[in-house]
């Protein structure tokens, strides 16, 4: 990332809380999201982000915890005065305004000089690739393009921190991708910092410096993408993100190399263990990092031996299922080098230290 | 197919072809006849009439006909009758104003409140808007009476008697009263089709609450305004039965006017005044469109309460209390008039009287056992069924002939057409069937006025229906079909019985929409049983005797256990629907 030469944009919410006639939809949660920073709030439906993201704005009022931006408390204060910019999931863009009115809305309010004004919209209108289509109506334009003007709105009169909840939520796949790129590009042109809600890690991943993971109204994990896939601390963030295999085990010890555990009869050397008060856990290992071979190779511990069920050429990769002693896991292999046979007996390893322990309660 | 093939059958190929010709000559079979009942009873008497206004004296000779715009001169020659013409105007102009003025507020109000609240506010409203005008007008004239409580109010106050009935002011409040759920309706399902996140994200760019009210939740409601004022501002133009009960001899509209010449066999003065108000009520239509791009008033008849969001609560602000107090006003002048109707039914003297003297339930046990309400009863009980069963006839009819067609701008002048006759002024409508049916002699017959409100009800019924079908899955009924059930069986068995509600919606607006009608049913009862409302009417003409209001308190009675049940059955049908989502 380059560093932004702006300190603006800080936010800081400690414990926050919401519940809705008596059930909770935010649990207590706090981030601290760095200036220029670009941060997301992964999480399945109904685990509460828009929530956050809407006291972070001021939209809903938390009945916990506090809201600070660039260190100043603003829990009381009205979102008019927060000097932020939101992206509505369905954008609401003015229907009754063009798209040069709807991003000068937010400059008029502010009273800045008719001339600026102008200038300010073109600029925008650049910034998000609408030129030209500055006197169209919202109902004129495709999903794509009000986007952009929801989101050139949202930038124009420069926000200290720009809110978007599932900005690409209604658009298809191929759009959200180049959309997505977008959206980063023009924040970092922006100098803001940015927090950005969405269900869908893979946007999760393209886009975000770190990010936190959201379920049933709880932070479960925050971290830059790397460490929370790397790395996960329990079973939630390890299954939600990608696809693991899971092998239950025990603790044994911590060495300076990591946490022993052992599964069935062998001892792997796993990440150091973050909770390492549970002694029942379970060993993550993602499907590319099972190694399929007959021996052990050096610098890898054995897991446990399987058979193979099926094995299927997806392209990129050659996908393998196995069963390992009433496990079913699944490897993803080159598919260019040595494939093993459908029923071939063979050792799964995976590389000393690189596993993940989660605890096997989930919590 | 040429001749060489005929020797060669090929029974598959003919199949098709015979289907869609079959199909076609379906469709026209449905639609001949809706057709020639359209025309005849729409078209003509529109035609009659301006034929006549056209025509010395207002006698159109078919043998000889004669041409003359010497009644539409007079009409802005005469100054007798272009004062009625400025009233009628003002009247419809300070109506639609003070209506708007109310409504407004008070749909405001109600959308800002949580959906329990809404819906019982709602319920205020939908109350007063089922019961008979003539109902409510009886209530009104006894509220209003020199020795009605306004005025025993004003004399114990020491104000003096005040001079309310048959003046113009008392003709306002009537008005406002009967336009007032309409725009009120009208505003309301505008108002919770906006999104809140339009004003939230005005908030977010800083807007205050003024500046977002103004700038962006007042222009999404333009439409709404729009749609309702023309609506309103077009019922209180030709509306009859206000300025006939509530005005005096001097306060007379074009509409009671039209009433006058007719009795009296002038027809020249009185068409050219309806072809006025035809005239004015398009231009108005045109210019709304032209605006707000359509017309669109939408809600009227089925409305469901929408809860706040937690995002906009509830809260109280200075412009918040207004809209409180304008929402009391508005529920009172709606309210009070209904429930005036049950003291008055129970007092033990001969002549009406408020305070009621003594308590009897006397009344009701005449109104049952008198030939003088049994008949009403029966005869608009009749109407009503017969004017419902064709009027959904009709309805499945046509909309199933337009669910059929594919061009959009078929289908547009089919709807225009078909919503016509809810939009052309009531008072021409009735002199112009009465005049066809007189030629037909049809008048006086009860088949003659079930065609008559059949006119102004399958419209209703159509819109309900057509809606639905157009909503319900084509693939259900070639799904059927490919099962093996024939096109009359699909069409009764999986296409009727999967929009059985809304044509059950259909048959009971177009019910009550006979039940209530009273300007129709004036003109065209020439015999001596008359349905209820225009009984009622009469007497209001003539001087009320102590039945009447026991009447107007079944009446309400039976709107109000109608409105609550709908009510209680629709929230249990929602529950149910709640719980099945839940659990799947
Ligand atoms: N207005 C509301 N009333 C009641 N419950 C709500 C309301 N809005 C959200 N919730 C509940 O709060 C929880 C969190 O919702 P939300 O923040 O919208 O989740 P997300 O954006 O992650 O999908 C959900 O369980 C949801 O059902
Ligand atoms: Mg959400």
């Amino acid at each position: 990332m380059t560093a932004a030469p702006t300190s603006r944009g800080r936010v800081v919410a400690s414990g926050v809380g919401l519940d809705y006639d008596g059930s909770t939809a935010l649990d207590d949660a706090s981030i601290e999201v760095h200036a220029g920073e670009f941060f997301t709030l992964l999480g399945p439906s109904g685990s509460g982000k828009t929530t956050l993201l809407r006291i972070i704005a001021g939209l809903l009022d938390p009945q916990r915890g506090r809201v600070a931006i660039d260190d100043v408390d603003v829990t009381h204060t009205p979102t008019q005065k927060r000097d932020i910019g939101f992206v509505f999931q369905n954008y609401a863009l003015f229907p009754h305004l063009t798209v040069a009115e709807n991003v000068e809305f937010g400059l008029k309010i502010r009273k800045v000089r008719s001339d600026a004004r102008a200038a300010r919209v073109a600029e925008i209108l650049e910034l998000t690739a609408l030129g030209g289509l500055g006197d169209r109506y919202p109902a004129q334009l495709s999903g794509g393009q009000q986007q952009r003007v929801a989101l050139g709105r949202a930038l124009a009169q420069r926000p200290r921190v720009l809110l978007l909840d599932e900005p690409l939520g209604a658009l298809d796949r191929a759009l959200r991708e180049d959309l997505g790129a977008e959206i980063r590009r023009i924040q970092q042109e922006a100098q803001t910092t940015a927090i950005y809600v969405t269900h869908d890690q893979d946007e999760a991943f393209i886009l975000s410096d770190r990010m936190g993971v959201m379920r049933d109204g709880r932070i479960q994990q925050i971290g830059t993408p790397e460490e929370l896939y790397r790395a996960p601390n329990d079973l939630f963030v390890a299954t939600f993100l990608g696809k693991t295999n899971l092998f239950p085990g025990e603790v044994v010890e911590t060495t300076s190399a990591g946490t022993v555990v052992r599964i069935g009869d062998s001892l792997v050397t796993a990440r150091p263990h973050a909770t390492s008060d549970a002694t029942s856990v379970y060993c993550s290992v993602r499907p590319e990092q099972l190694v399929v071979s007959d021996t052990v190779p050096t610098g890898h511990h054995k897991l446990i031996s399987a058979v193979v069920t099926d094995s299927r050429f997806l392209g990129q990769r050659q996908t393998v299922r196995l069963a390992a002693e009433g496990i079913q896991c699944s490897a993803d292999l080159d598919p260019y080098g040595p494939v093993p046979a459908v029923g071939e007996r063979i050792t799964l390893s995976v590389r000393i230290g690189e596993s993940a322990l989660v605890p096997r309660e989930t919590a | 197919m040429t001749a060489t093939d005929a020797t060669t059958p090929i029974p598959v190929s003919s199949a098709p072809v015979l289907h869609r010709s079959r199909a076609l000559l379906a469709r026209w079979a449905l639609l001949l006849p809706i057709l020639a009942f359209y025309v005849i009873f729409f078209v003509w008497p529109i035609l009659t009439v301006v034929l006549r206004s056209l025509s010395p004296d207002g006698k159109f000779d078919a043998a000889a006909p004669q041409f003359t715009i010497d009644n539409f001169l007079q009409l802005f020659g005469d100054d007798f009758l272009l004062l009625i013409e400025g009233r009628t105007l003002l009247l419809a102009i300070n109506s639609t104003l003070i209506t708007t003025a109310l409504a407004f507020p008070t749909a405001y109000f109600i959308s800002r409140l949580k959906r329990r609240t809404a819906s019982l506010l709602l319920l205020l409203i939908l109350v007063p808007f089922w019961v008979s005008i003539v109902v409510r007008l009886f209530a009104v004239t006894s509220i209003l009476s020199p020795n009605g409580p306004l005025n025993q109010a004003s004399i114990a106050l020491g104000f003096g008697p005040l001079e309310l009935l048959y003046t113009q002011g008392g003709v306002l409040v009537g008005t406002v009263m009967y336009l007032l759920p309409y725009m009120i309706l009208v505003l309301y399902a505008g108002m919770v089709a906006v999104d809140d996140n339009l004003i939230l994200a005005a908030r977010t760019m800083g807007a205050s609450p003024a500046y977002s009210f103004f700038r962006v939740y007042l222009p999404q409601l333009r439409g709404s305004l729009f749609s309702g004022a023309l609506l309103i501002f077009i019922l209180g133009l030709s509306f009859f039965v206000v300025p006939a009960l509530l005005g005096g001899p001097r306060d007379q509209t074009i509409a009671v006017y039209i009433q006058q010449q007719i009795d009296i066999f002038q027809w020249g003065i009185a068409s050219a005044m309806g072809i006025l108000l035809l005239i004015a009520t398009v231009v108005c239509y045109v210019g709304v469109v032209r605006i707000a791009g359509s017309f669109s008033p939408g809600g009227v008849g089925s409305v469901q309460a929408k809860g706040v969001s937690a995002e906009l609560p509830f809260r109280w602000s200075p412009a918040m209390v207004v809209s409180a107090v304008l929402t009391v006003v508005t529920i009172a002048v709606l309210v009070i008039p209904v429930l005036f109707v049950f003291p008055l039914s129970t007092g033990e003297t001969g002549t009406v009287v408020f305070p009621p003297r003594g308590f009897t339930l006397d009344w009701f046990v005449q109104v049952f056992t008198t030939p003088t309400w049994i008949g009403p009863i029966m005869q608009s009980t009749v109407v009503g069924l017969g004017t419902a069963a064709l009027s959904v006839a009709i309805g499945l009819a046509l909309a199933r002939v337009t669910s059929g067609i594919r061009s959009t701008a078929w289908k547009a002048v089919i709807g225009g057409l078909a919503f016509a006759p809810i939009i052309a002024p009531g008072i021409l409508l009735a002199i112009g069937i009465f005049d066809v049916e007189l030629q037909l002699k049809l008048t006086g017959t009860v088949i003659g006025l079930i065609l008559a409100h059949t006119v102004i009800a399958a419209p209703l019924s159509y819109a309900l229906i057509s809606a639905s079908m157009a909503g319900a899955d084509r693939g259900v009924e070639a799904a059927a079909w490919t099962l093996g059930a024939s096109r009359t069986r699909t069409f009764w068995t999986v296409v009727v019985r999967g929009i059985l509600p809304s044509v059950l919606g259909a048959f009971a607006i177009a019910f009550v929409t006979s039940w209530d009608e009273v300007v129709l049913a004036l003109f065209l009862q020439t015999g001596p049983t008359k349905t209820l409302p225009v009984t009622i009417y009469k007497y209001l003409e003539s001087g009320i005797v102590p039945t009447v209001p026991a009447v107007a308190s079944l009446l309400v009675t039976l709107v109000v256990v109608i409105v609550v049940v709908r009510g209680v059955v629709n929230s249990i049908i929602a529950r149910r629907r709640a719980a099945l989502r839940e659990e799947a």
